[in-house]
C-alpha cells in the first residue's frame, strides 16, 4: 500500500512538471477523422458494449479455468503467507517455475483487496490492450480509421479472448506484451526516435516474464519486422538489443535465480511436473515433424457448429499429415495422453476455435502476397512475421488438444493486416460490415460462456453464486470452518499435484489471515527451504484418499474425517521432517463421520428429491444446484444383502453439454454396472436393474462417463464426460 | 477493497503524464503506460519480496 501510494506521489509530481516534451506530430485531416468516426459510431459503440459484458463476466464470476486453481493462483497466496517471492516446497512444480508476470499483478490487486475480487481484471485489461494495440498497429501500418477500428474489433471479437478475458488464464497477456513490442518496433522503425527502445525492450521482458511461449513468438516476429526494412532496420534492431537484453534481465533475473537455485535451470523444468512424461517440447525437431504440427494445430480452429464438417476438414488434416509420413498421433510432437481428434465446438476457453477469424486471415494473407501496392509493404512484414512465429510455436510446442488459447499471439498480430486489406480493398463499407458481424458472434459467446455465461437458460451468473463456482466450495467452505472451530491455525497439505487446491487455500485464509499452510514434499531440491526444523501442524489435509495406491498413506496420523475430495486429519501430536519423515507422539482421535455414518446410509426403498437439501447431503457429489461433479455420485444404501436393486434417475442434459451420445455408468459395489446410454439433450428418465454384491451396506455410484462414444458413429469420441443434472434418484427392491 | 485502485490511479496518472510529453495520442500513451506500470508492479514486488514487507494491509 504505501510503496504504491509512494508511486502514485512520484507520478503525480511528474505529470504536473511535464510541459510538452517533444514535437507535435503534423495533425492528420481532422475532418476526414471526424466523419469516419461519426460513420464507425455503430461499431465503437458495439465494441464498447461487448467489452462491458465480458467485464461484467470478469467481475460476477470466480477465478478459473482450472489451471488457475493448480499453479496460477495458489503461488499468490504462498507469496503472500512467506511475504516472499521465493520458491517453497510444493508438490505443483508450476507454482514455482512458470513466468510469474500475471500472478504479480494479481499479488497486487490480492493484497490491496484483501481479496480476489478484481484478479480477473488483470485479463480484461490485457484484452482491452491488445484492442488498443491492435489499433495502434494499424495506424503505424498508415491505416485509416476505418481499417484500425476493424483491427481492433477483428481482436475483440476473437471467440477465444471474448472467453479467457473473463477467465485468469495469462494467454491474453502475452499477447498483448508481444503486440506492445511490435508497436514499439514499428513505432521506432517509423518515426526514427530513439524514445521507443526502452518500451520496446520492457514490453519483450514483460511477455517473457508473463509465459515461455514467448520466448519462441518474439524472436521470429522482431527478427522479421526489422530485417524487412533492409540495412536501417538490421542497424537498429542492432542498437536496440542490449537495451532489449538488459530490460530482460532486470525484470527476469529474480525469477531466473530462483529457478537456477531450486530446479538448475533459469527456465525450470521440461515438463509440467519436473520428471514426468508431460514435456512442453517437441522430442523431434524435423521438418516433418514441424509441418505435421502445424497442419495439427490449425486443425484445433476447424470449430465449426458443424460437426460434420469439423469431422471432414481434420480427416484432411490426418491424411495431409499421413501424407508427410508422420503418425498423426506421434508420441513426439503429441502431449502425452493425448490424441489428435478433430476438435468439437465448444464456447469453452480451453479449446474454442476462431475459425471465422481464421479464415479471413487466410484471405487477408493471399490478398496481402499478391498485392503489389507499395503501402502493402510492413503489412506484408506484419504477416509473414505473424506466419514465421506461428510455424516457430509449432515446430517448438508439442501440441495440445488446448493450444488454441496460445494461439492468441498469432491471432493479435495479425489483426492489423485484416484492418490494411479493408484499405487495399478501398471499400470502407467492408469494415465496418465485417467488424458488425464479427461482433454479432461474439456477443452470443460472451453471453453462452461455457464457464461464465451471462445469458444461459440452465445457469448463469446471475443464478449461481461467485462463490458456489469455486471448485469443491461447499466442502472447502466446511473444511475451514472446522478448522477454525478448533482453533488449528498452522495447516499441512498432503495433496495430489492434481488437486485444484486454489479454493481450499482462499477459505482458510492463507495469505491474507493468521493460517499456515505448508506442502509435506520429501524431495531433495526443498531440503535446503526447511533446513534442520520440523513441521508441527495441528491439521493434515489429503486428497486422493479413497484411491487404493493412498488409502494406507492417510491414516498414520488417525482416522480422517471426509470433506467431499478432503480428508482432514486433526488432534494427534507430531512432527515432520523431510529426513524423518512423521514422528508420532500420539495419533488423532476424530471418528471418521464421513466415511460411513448411519444417517448418511439410505434405507430402500428410497426416494431422494435433490430439490431437498437433506437429500442432497446424502447424494454425495450433486452440488446445490444439482449439477453432478466430475466424480459422479456417490452413496451408501442399505441393501441388506438384496441381490438386485431397481434404480430410477431423472434428470436433464444441458442443450450446450458435449456431443451425444454418451453414457451414465452405475455400478452397485463392485459387483454389477449398467452403461445407460443418454441419446438426446433435455430431460431423462429411466429405469434400471442393478446386480449388487451380498453385503448389510454397499455403495452406489452413478458416474458421467468421460469419452464413451461408439466409434462406429464416425465422429470423434468427445473428450468431455457427460454434464447433467439430476432431479430425483428412487432406489427399490424389483419387486417393489 | 479502495486501496485496490492505487495501481488504477497510478496508471492513470502516468497515462497523462506520457500523454502531455510525447504528444502521440492517447493510445500511445496507453500503451506506454500499460509497459510502465508492468515493469512497476515487478520491480516492486521483487524489491519489496527480500524485505519481507510484502503483505496484506489487514495483516
Amino acid at each position: 500500500m504505501i510503496s504504491w501510494s509512494l508511486a502514485c506521489l512520484i507520478a503525480a509530481v511528474w505529470v504536473s512538471r511535464n510541459a510538452s516534451g517533444h514535437p507535435v506530430p503534423p495533425a492528420s485531416n481532422t475532418t476526414q477523422r471526424s466523419s469516419e468516426l461519426v460513420a464507425l459510431a455503430p461499431v465503437l459503440v458495439g465494441a464498447a458494449l461487448l467489452a462491458a459484458s465480458v467485464a461484467l463476466a470478469a467481475f460476477l464470476s470466480p477465478l478459473g479455468p482450472i489451471d488457475v486453481h493448480l499453479y496460477h493462483m495458489p503461488r499468490v497466496l504462498f507469496w503472500l503467507q512467506h511475504r516472499s517471492l521465493g520458491h517453497y516446497p510444493t508438490v505443483s512444480h508450476q507454482q514455482l517455475f512458470m513466468p510469474p508476470w500475471a500472478e504479480l499483478a494479481a499479488l497486487h490487486l490480492y493484497a490491496l483487496a484483501g481479496d480476489d475480487r478484481f484478479v480477473n481484471f488483470v485479463h480484461f485489461a490485457s484484452y482491452v490492450g491488445c484492442g488498443i494495440a491492435a489499433s495502434s498497429v494499424g495506424r503505424l501500418l498508415g491505416g485509416s480509421v476505418t481499417a484500425q477500428a476493424t483491427a481492433a474489433v477483428f481482436v475483440l471479437s476473437l471467440p477465444q479472448a471474448v472467453l479467457t478475458a473473463s477467465g485468469s488464464k495469462n494467454d491474453l497477456t502475452v499477447a498483448f506484451w508481444i503486440l506492445t513490442a511490435v508497436y514499439f518496433a514499428l513505432s521506432g522503425i517509423r518515426n526514427q526516435r530513439i524514445w521507443n527502445a526502452p518500451f520496446l525492450a520492457l514490453a519483450t521482458a514483460l511477455a517473457i516474464f508473463t509465459k515461455a511461449t514467448a520466448y519462441v513468438w518474439l524472436p521470429f516476429i522482431l527478427l522479421t519486422i526489422y530485417l524487412s526494412h533492409g540495412r536501417d532496420g538490421a542497424m537498429r534492431l542492432l542498437r536496440s538489443s542490449p537495451i532489449i537484453a538488459g530490460a530482460c534481465l532486470l525484470l527476469n533475473a529474480g525469477h531466473y535465480a530462483r529457478n537456477l537455485a531450486t530446479f538448475g535451470s533459469p527456465w525450470g523444468c521440461d515438463a509440467a511436473n519436473c520428471g514426468t512424461p508431460y514435456k512442453f517440447v517437441n522430442a523431434h525437431f524435423g521438418p516433418r515433424s514441424a509441418a505435421a504440427n502445424v497442419i495439427r494445430n490449425l486443425c484445433l480452429h476447424a470449430t465449426t457448429p458443424i460437426p460434420v464438417a469439423n469431422q471432414r476438414l481434420c480427416e484432411v488434416a490426418v491424411s495431409a499429415i499421413r501424407l508427410l509420413g508422420v503418425d498423426p498421433q506421434d508420441g513426439n510432437t503429441v502431449w502425452f495422453g493425448t490424441r489428435f481428434e478433430p476438435p468439437q465446438y465448444r464456447l469453452h476457453e480451453a479449446v474454442a476455435g476462431n475459425p471465422v477469424h481464421l479464415a479471413l486471415i487466410v484471405g487477408a494473407t493471399l490478398l496481402v502476397a499478391c498485392t503489389r501496392k507499395p503501402r502493402a509493404k510492413t503489412a506484408r512484414a506484419v504477416t509473414v512475421a505473424a506466419v514465421l512465429s506461428f510455424i516457430g510455436f509449432c515446430w517448438i510446442f508439442r501440441w495440445q488438444p488446448w493450444h488454441a488459447r496460445m494461439h492468441l499471439p498469432f491471432f493479435v498480430l495479425m489483426a492489423p493486416v485484416i484492418g490494411a486489406v479493408v484499405d487495399l480493398l478501398a471499400w470502407p463499407i467492408l469494415g465496418s460490415a465485417l467488424s458488425i458481424v464479427l461482433l454479432m458472434q461474439a456477443f452470443s459467446v460472451a453471453m453462452a460462456n461455457e464457464m461464465r455465461p451471462i445469458a444461459n437458460s440452465g445457469w448463469n451468473l446471475f443464478t449461481v453464486s461467485r462463490e458456489q463456482l469455486y471448485p469443491h466450495a461447499e466442502h472447502v467452505r466446511a473444511l475451514a470452518a472446522r478448522l477454525k472451530q478448533a482453533g488449528c491455525r498452522n495447516v499441512a497439505l498432503d495433496v495430489h499435484p492434481s488437486f485444484q487446491i486454489y479454493p481450499l487455500l482462499r477459505s482458510l485464509g492463507v495469505g491474507s489471515s493468521d493460517v499456515r499452510a505448508s506442502y509435506i514434499v520429501a524431495e531433495p531440491r526443498f531440503e535446503r527451504w526447511y533446513g534442520q526444523t520440523s513441521l508441527k501442524p495441528c491439521a493434515v489435509i489429503y486428497t486422493h484418499c479413497d484411491a487404493s495406491w493412498r488409502s494406507d498413506h492417510c491414516r498414520p496420523l488417525g482416522p480422517p474425517q471426509r470433506f467431499g475430495e478432503l480428508w482432514l486429519v486433526m488432534g494427534f501430536q507430531a512432527e515432520w521432517s523431510v529426513r524423518r519423515g512423521w514422528q508420532i507422539g500420539a495419533p488423532g482421535n476424530i471418528v471418521p463421520q464421513e466415511s460411513r455414518r448411519d444417517a448418511d446410509i439410505v434405507t430402500i426403498p428410497a426416494h431422494l428429491n435433490a430439490d431437498r437439501a437433506e437429500d442432497r447431503g446424502r447424494m454425495e457429489g450433486v452440488a446445490s444446484d444439482k449439477w453432478v461433479t466430475e466424480k459422479g455420485i456417490s452413496m451408501f444404501i442399505a441393501a441388506k444383502k438384496a441381490r438386485e436393486i431397481k434404480v430410477r434417475l431423472v434428470g436433464d442434459v444441458p442443450v450446450s453439454g458435449p456431443v451425444l451420445p454418451q453414457g451414465i455408468l452405475l455400478r452397485c459395489g463392485d459387483r454389477g454396472h449398467h452403461r445407460q446410454l443418454i441419446e438426446k439433450q433435455g430431460r431423462f428418465d429411466f429405469t434400471i436393474t442393478l446386480r449388487c454384491p451380498s453385503e448389510e451396506v454397499t455403495r452406489l455410484v452413478v458416474l458421467p462417463e468421460r469419452s464413451f462414444r461408439p466409434r462406429e458413429l464416425g465422429i470423434n469420441d468427445d473428450p468431455r464426460q457427460l454434464a447433467f443434472r439430476v432431479f430425483e434418484l428412487a432406489i427399490s427392491k424389483p419387486q417393489d | 477493497m479502495y486501496l485496490s485502485t492505487l495501481p488504477v490511479i497510478f496508471f492513470i496518472l502516468i497515462t497523462v503524464g506520457f500523454h502531455k510529453r510525447y504528444r502521440q495520442g492517447w493510445r500511445d500513451s496507453l500503451l506506454r503506460s500499460a509497459v510502465t506500470w508492468g515493469a512497476t508492479a515487478t520491480l516492486l514486488a521483487e524489491i519489496l519480496a527480500p524485505s519481507g514487507s510484502f503483505t496484506t494491509p489487514g495483516l
